[in-house]
């Protein structure tokens, strides 16, 4: 019989709002810091939310951080991101793009944003536009001007910002990765999945080393606006220093975040030969999908639970053996409440004594990146023998009555984790992690 | 912009915009640079190079038209060896003297 390949984690990055780097990250995070702020990049006045948890660092200050200057014309603030990442990651990991077999090498990376504009919302723009200008009725709006004047005063190459595997194709291109490389889009969920993805790339055998994670940067007017049109935010501008406040009872939403993280997968064998150190193990994956309604999750959570109990199985442990969860909790009402009833319908007694704990209440929804960095988070929690708190808990709600671990850091000797993600369309996903013996 | 440029005030500018474009270094870049071949230009590079040089220059240029300036009848590959920083600054000025007259 074959002999499983095992995969670990050899290296990670982040790009958070707590800065560059992983460093910064668990530092701050263990800390129970908010990096809530109030927006300054764009006049936010008239929206109804006017905080977030940026990456504080402007478009000039990431530019000199990217290795391959020209690749910047091409990236987005979410490509940056994933590039300044995959850097520290790879760098990390100790491993040399130049001693790896380039067909074994592939990148899943998990990506959102907006994309262009569709004509219906382009022309409802140029409405509102003129609108706002107070142009007086009866000035003729000729479209066909319009999109011969951005064909010819728009940059080229701008699309190519657009396309959510362009950060993909250049991480491929700097570190040479020739084998699988692909980009996954399932809005919140996305680079849990992503990672997952890569995860059955090694244990399969299909690849050795995968760069996986993901990137993600919508606290634009495009994304804040969309985001507040769902009623899916914190409106909660007074506090915002603590309005992210996931299980609290006065939980109004989510507190929008941006950023990235890649994490480095080597299949073990590989790591150890080349005296590379593994972080943590991933040992299960899970992927489901409501087949529900778009944003409503079902009232039993059957997708969520499902997800859950198919990566205990998949990670062959039994729910007795979690240690930490590291909650999707976002904040918002339904969430939290659907959540909390999933874990007790999988870990049923057992869900009052694991602490469950939403790092989102420090660093906000990083949306396409949110499960990278919450797993980057639960790997270093293993490491540093710490779990990270749910700050801003101050008030019990009697649908959400689990251990979240409130407000401070805790000591704890975990040896196996469980990050879940939860996402738009119905997508569930968790990945669960172990110390290396 | 003035058209009455001069053959340096041209490849000065036309310099400029090769840097950013291609985030080169300035002093790799003579007459004789081969844009493809010396600075590693891609296809979607000299799209990028054509729209900042209509930009500066306030015309619109045909990139079939630009690449073809190199010599009439030559491979895309032939193109690529003769596609200079030099040939382009000629061929912005070829233009500009179209323009005034």
């Amino acid at each position: 019989m074959i002999a499983e390949r095992q995969v670990v984690i050899s290296g990670l990055g982040t790009v958070t709002p707590f800065g560059i780097g992983a460093k910064t990250f668990w530092e701050k995070m263990i800390q129970g810091e908010s990096s809530s702020r109030l927006i300054t990049s764009f006049d936010v006045s008239n929206l109804p939310t006017r905080f977030a948890a940026q990456v504080p660092l402007s478009e000039r200050e990431l530019e000199p951080l990217i290795a391959n200057q020209k690749s910047l014309k091409t990236l987005c603030r979410a490509g940056k991101f994933a590039l300044i990442a995959a850097q520290e990651a790879m760098e990390d990991s100790g491993l040399r793009a130049e001693e790896i077999d380039p067909y074994s090498l592939g990148l899943s990376l998990g990506a959102g944003g907006l994309g262009l504009s569709d004509v219906e919302h382009s022309d409802q723009m140029f409405h509102i536009i003129l609108d706002s200008l107070g142009v007086e009725d009866g000035i003729r709006l000729d479209r066909s001007k319009i999109w011969k004047n951005t064909l010819e005063q728009v940059n080229p190459l701008t699309p190519l910002k657009a396309l959510p595997n362009i950060p993909t194709a250049h991480i491929a291109i700097q570190y040479n990765a020739r084998g699988n490389c692909q980009t996954i889009s399932t809005a919140c969920t996305s680079s849990t999945q992503a990672v997952g993805e890569a995860y059955r790339q090694i244990k399969f055998g299909i690849a050795d080393i995968m760069i996986t994670g993901g990137s993600d940067s919508m606290i634009n007017p495009q994304g804040l606006i969309s985001f507040s049109s769902l009623g899916v935010m914190s409106k909660n501008n007074q506090e915002y220093r603590s309005a992210a406040r996931p299980f609290d009872r006065r939980r109004d939403g989510f507190m929008l975040g941006e950023g990235a993280a890649i994490l480095i997968l080597e299949e073990l064998e590989h790591c150890r030969k080349r005296g590379g150190r593994p972080y943590t193990e991933v040992i299960g994956y899970s992927s489901t999908c409501d087949a529900f309604r778009l944003t409503d999750e079902p009232p039993q959570a059957w997708g969520s639970i499902q997800a859950i109990s198919t990566a205990l199985a998949n990670a062959k442990v039994n729910p007795e053996s979690i240690d930490y969860i590291n909650a999707h909790g976002t904040g918002t009402v339904l969430n939290d409440k659907t959540e909390t009833f999933a874990i007790k319908t999988v870990f049923g007694e057992k869900a009052y004594s694991i602490p469950v704990s939403s790092t989102k209440s420090m660093l906000g929804h990083l949306v396409a990146a949110a499960g990278a960095v919450e797993l980057a988070a639960c790997v270093l929690s293993i490491n540093h023998r710490c779990i990270p708190p749910t700050i801003n808990y101050q008030e019990p709600d009697p649908e959400c009555d689990l251990d979240y671990v409130p407000n401070e850091a805790r000591e704890a000797d975990l040896d196996i984790v469980i990050s879940n993600s939860f996402g738009f369309g119905g997508q569930n996903a968790c990945l669960i992690i172990r110390r290396v013996p | 912009m003035d058209r009455g440029l001069t053959e340096d005030q041209v490849l000065k500018t036309l310099s400029n915009i090769i840097v950013e474009a291609l985030r080169v270094d300035p002093s790799k870049i003579t007459r004789d640079t081969r844009i493809f071949l010396d600075l590693n230009a891609e296809s979607i590079d000299i799209l990028d190079i054509r729209f900042r040089m209509e930009q500066a220059f306030g015309f619109k240029i045909n990139q079939e038209e630009m690449l073809r300036s190199v010599g009439a009848g030559l491979s895309a590959q032939e193109i690529q060896m003769k596609f200079t920083v030099g040939s382009l600054a000629d061929y912005l000025m070829e233009k500009l003297r179209q323009q005034k007259n």
